[in-house]
């Protein structure tokens, strides 16, 4: 298995205006109202930092942020323990963490989430650099998970090719998805 | 299998560094395995820059009730009160703030994968990452060591970074380039053996000039200036700064040390600090107090002493003859900025944040980093751009920026450009908008108030004032610390802050004393008055009252020092007053949280810091260091490898005999034969080293495998010797309980 250490980030469709205030209080009152086997611990305000974590959960076992890399924001979910699987289980699971938390914040907050592109990055130089071998080492687990993700829409995945960066791709599809209707489709 | 960077790097990796890491590895095994005491382990990692950091003690205050955090690890601790699982903070040694771009990109690679992929520039120079988990750090230092980076004594009681003026070598008014002489002495002092059985930390800064602030010499533990005597290099020397709780100025050592007996003085220092210095009560442990007990006179007397009966090192003049091949170069020609089409706000951030060097055409260009901080991309791509312009002249700041050195003046355009599609060209270096802050509560376990926080707020709220803002004032300097300890440099700022807390109504209110007048200039030349404690959300509205005060009454060219000392504490006071009252919590509750976070405030999410280290005595620490080796051993005979089992097993009985022998005869040489012997006569023949039941038995353990020599490494043979290893540290330990008892 290349690594357990995937990032998996969705972008903002609407709420990008919400104030990093906001974002800080409601990880906050997520970590009262935990209580998963997970461990919650803090939440970090980095809105003074252009083009990074806004604000972020942090946790044990997974970070989330809100995410503004690339000057464009969105949810980000950062696995960091093991998860339990292969890799395949362990990439539907990621994606499957970070619908599920879109969807929560969805509810709680007045923003939304494109569910028609996403960004998936192994965050793991060492096991899964950013090159073709990488690539093709994937391949066969990402396709299927897309295929059922999307069903069946042709998807268009890019890899970042910038040598230092981490093994990144760029996911996208045509139409309307919600998180919630990919929350459907995951096996 | 999955790859591993200890085989990936091994061939980048010096194999001491290497082995120091795989010991640490070892260690957390061990730890793991019950097999160490909290409080060595504690020390152990403090030692590798491996940092508590708050919550660590299983528990945070969600605003309105203290919630157990049930990590995994469950009941296993990494020191006193300090989880497992917690995650921490790992400080980076960057001796000097020298910085290359091979550096820079991999910092940004473990801040990104171990990290949440933000780097902190400290006010010493380091770089620090957070949220870092135990098991993450040897192969985190394996990727550091492999481009030339130590976190060894970065934290806990030992040498801490080396710091230096970033100009040094191309300012103005500097006396010579004192970066090799901090390298030198940040390389000597590194893992000396003189330098492991400290009460507290010990600081060291070089400073090119006197009047300048850079090198903040008159707040170090030691400080050095340049100066030369007779056409000859030397260094006007000072001892027993420090902030803290109770800021000391540095006493005068030396008028002119040369550089010569600059490495045997420290050490000569160092030892003096060892033996005499506070071990017990942490609070008075540092230099500093030593020197004010003793009186400098004495003090000096002290090291003098101890400089001549110091065992002669050829270290200590071995790097005069490298200092000639210390040479900056820069990667582009001199040539000025000819008609080039200056972009808005250029002009604005080149007042602040271009330097011209001392060589004509060339200049030093500051980024200027909010808050110190900075995301693995910003500095990947920082990296990339210091390529293009300079070859690897950069260095950190103590005042958490970033700095391009040998910057032609021709590409200042080009380069200011090119970090503003980074959003890196914020203009207002060394300004009153740059203003300097510890971590305080976002992370540290002693943060009372969040001086990031409060910093935060001011940076946007003065920044978006700049243009107003009076001349007298526009370069003050704010610095702030989340607590007493002085991490933020309160003391010597114009106008410092320090995080404490006031009960009022029934609540705790977060509160920041106000420390007035300090002088940033001539290293540090004087610290501030305490004015007294405002509530934190005061605080914009009191510089407001005070800087528009100093603007309206100053005398002509009166510096705010002198503004301050002229109109004393009780005007000071009177100009407070209106500030110091708190409204109800039910007429307004924002009094009642902390700038940058929602929660009604606590001091409840405070710990017991690690900055004071652990006290262990050195023969502990070293008899824990054998019983790694005793692990180490153990793991060499499961793989198979006999004679490294053997041999190890040998070293770690040799090292636990010299630990002993060093509680009497502190400069034992390394020899093993001499070691023996000393032992054999100290320990062995005066039964000080004698079991009641088994006689000398283990001490012969070591004179026999000493003796021996070994045909072939069978398999017996070395598990009788790592039986035999593990034994004799065991009698070690309880030889030195009883030397202790007695």
């Amino acid at each position: 298995m290349p690594t357990h250490k995937i990032s998996v980030k969705f972008y903002l469709d609407q709420g990008h205006n919400i104030a990093p205030g906001t974002w800080f209080k409601t990880f906050n009152n997520w970590i009262s109202a935990h209580n998963g086997a997970d461990v919650l611990l803090d939440v970090a305000d980095y809105s003074h930092v252009p083009n990074g974590p806004v604000t972020l959960l942090i946790g044990h076992e997974y970070d989330i942020s809100i995410d503004d890399t690339d000057a464009k924001r969105g949810l980000l979910y950062n696995r960091k323990q093991p998860n339990g699987g292969n890799f395949a289980q362990q990439l539907s699971s990621a994606i499957r963490a970070a619908c599920t938390i879109c969807q929560r914040l969805e509810t709680e907050e007045t923003v939304a989430f494109r569910g028609n592109e996403l960004r998936l990055i192994l965050n793991d130089r060492l096991n899964a650099p950013n090159t073709e071998n990488t690539h093709n080492a994937i391949k066969d687990d990402l396709q299927a998970l897309l295929h059922q993700l999307y069903n069946g829409s042709a998807v268009i995945a890019e890899r970042r090719k910038d040598t230092g960066q981490r093994f990144t791709l760029d996911i996208r599809t045509e139409g309307d998805w919600s998180v919630a209707k990919l929350l459907d489709n995951l096996p | 299998m999955n790859a591993n960077w200890k085989e990936e790097l091994r061939d980048l990796i010096p194999e001491d560094i290497g082995a120091e890491i795989d010991t640490f590895e070892a260690q957390i095994e061990q730890k793991k395995q019950g097999q160490i005491d909290d409080r060595v382990f504690a020390e152990t990692r403090l030692r590798r820059g491996v940092y508590g950091q708050r919550y660590d003690n299983g528990q945070r205050f969600d605003g309105q009730i203290t919630k157990a955090l049930d990590y995994p690890s469950g009941d296993l601790l990494k020191g006193p009160d300090t989880v497992w699982d917690a995650p921490g903070m790992q400080r980076i040694k960057i001796p000097y703030g020298g910085l290359t771009t091979d550096q820079m990109e991999v910092l940004a690679d473990i801040a990104e994968e171990y990290s949440d992929g933000i780097l902190h520039i400290t006010t010493r120079q380091d770089i620090q990452i957070h949220y870092i988990h135990i098991e993450d750090t040897p192969d985190l230092m394996r990727r550091l060591a492999a481009v030339g980076i130590t976190t060894r004594e970065a934290c806990g009681n030992s040498i801490r970074n080396v710091t230096a003026c970033p100009l040094s070598g191309v300012c103005h008014t500097e006396t010579f380039d004192v970066t090799p002489y901090s390298h030198a002495l940040a390389q000597f002092l590194l893992g000396h053996p003189d330098c492991q059985d400290f009460g507290r930390k010990f600081k060291i800064a070089f400073s090119g000039c006197a009047q300048e602030a850079c090198g903040l010499t008159s707040m170090h533990d030691m400080g050095m200036i340049a100066r030369i005597k007779d056409g000859k290099r030397g260094f006007e020397t000072y001892v027993g700064g420090g902030l803290g709780a109770v800021p000391h100025q540095a006493k005068l050592y030396s008028e002119f040390l040369p550089p010569e007996e600059l490495l045997p003085t420290a050490q000569a220092i160092c030892r003096v600090f060892a033996r005499l210095g506070e071990k017990t009560n942490r609070a008075r442990a540092r230099i500093k107090f030593l020197v004010a007990k003793l009186g400098i006179e004495e003090f000096i007397r002290l090291v003098e002493e101890e400089r001549k009966i110091m065992p002669e090192d050829p270290a200590w003049t071995a790097y005069l003859d490298d200092l000639d091949n210390y040479v900056e170069e820069p990667l582009k020609i001199a040539a000025p900025l000819n008609g080039v089409a200056r972009p808005e706000a250029f002009d604005a951030w080149a007042e602040t944040n271009i330097y011209k060097q001392r060589q004509e055409g060339y200049v030093v260009a500051t980024i200027s980093l909010p808050l110190g901080d900075l995301t693995s991309d910003q500095m990947r791509n920082l990296a990339d751009i210091a390529r293009k312009y300079v070859k690897d002249t950069i260095r950190t700041t103590v005042e958490q920026n970033i700095i391009l050195r040998w910057v032609s003046e021709s590409d200042v355009v080009s380069l200011y450009n090119d970090l503003r599609e980074l959003e890196l060209a914020e203009p207002g270096a060394g300004t009153i908008v740059d203003v300097t802050a510890c971590p305080g509560t976002d992370t540290c376990k002693l943060g009372i108030s969040s001086s990031r926080g409060l910093a935060a707020e001011l940076r946007t709220q003065l920044a978006q004032q700049n243009l107003q803002l009076d001349d007298a004032i526009k370069n003050f300097r704010i610095k702030i610390s989340g607590c007493f300890n002085s991490c933020g440099q309160h003391h010597v700022a114009d106008l410092g802050f320090y995080g404490n807390s006031r009960k009022i109504n029934g609540y705790t209110v977060p509160h920041f004393q106000v420390v007035l007048g300090g002088q940033w200039t001539e290293n540090a030349g004087s610290y501030g008055l305490a004015m007294g404690a405002i509530p934190s959300k005061n605080i914009p509205a009191v510089i407001e009252r005070i800087t528009g005060n100093y603007v309206e009454n100053r005398e002509k060219d009166e510096s705010f020092q002198a503004y301050i000392q002229r109109i004393g504490k009780k005007d000071v006071k009177d100009l407070l007053q209106g500030f110091t009252q708190v409204p109800m919590h039910e007429i307004d509750s924002s009094y009642y949280t902390d700038w940058g976070d929602t929660r009604e405030f606590t001091l409840g999410d405070m710990g017991k810091g690690e900055c004071a280290g652990e006290v262990v005595s050195l023969v502990q620490f070293e008899l824990s260091g054998c019983e790694t080796e005793s692990f180490e051993s153990q793991i060499y005979l499961e793989e198979g490898d006999y004679e490294a089992a053997y041999k190890t097993a040998f070293s770690a009985m040799l090292h636990a005999a010299k630990a002993l022998v060093k509680t009497q005869y502190l400069d034992v040489p390394e020899e093993a034969g001499v070691i023996v012997e000393e032992f054999r006569t100290r320990f062995c023949d005066t039964e000080l080293f004698y079991n009641q039941f088994a006689g000398a038995k283990f001490a012969n353990y070591l004179f026999r495998v000493h003796e021996e020599e070994v045909a072939e490494y069978t398999r017996d043979i070395a598990h009788q010797v790592v039986e035999e290893a593990q034994l004799f540290i065991e009698e070690a330990y309880a030889c030195y309980g009883q030397m202790n008892v007695v």
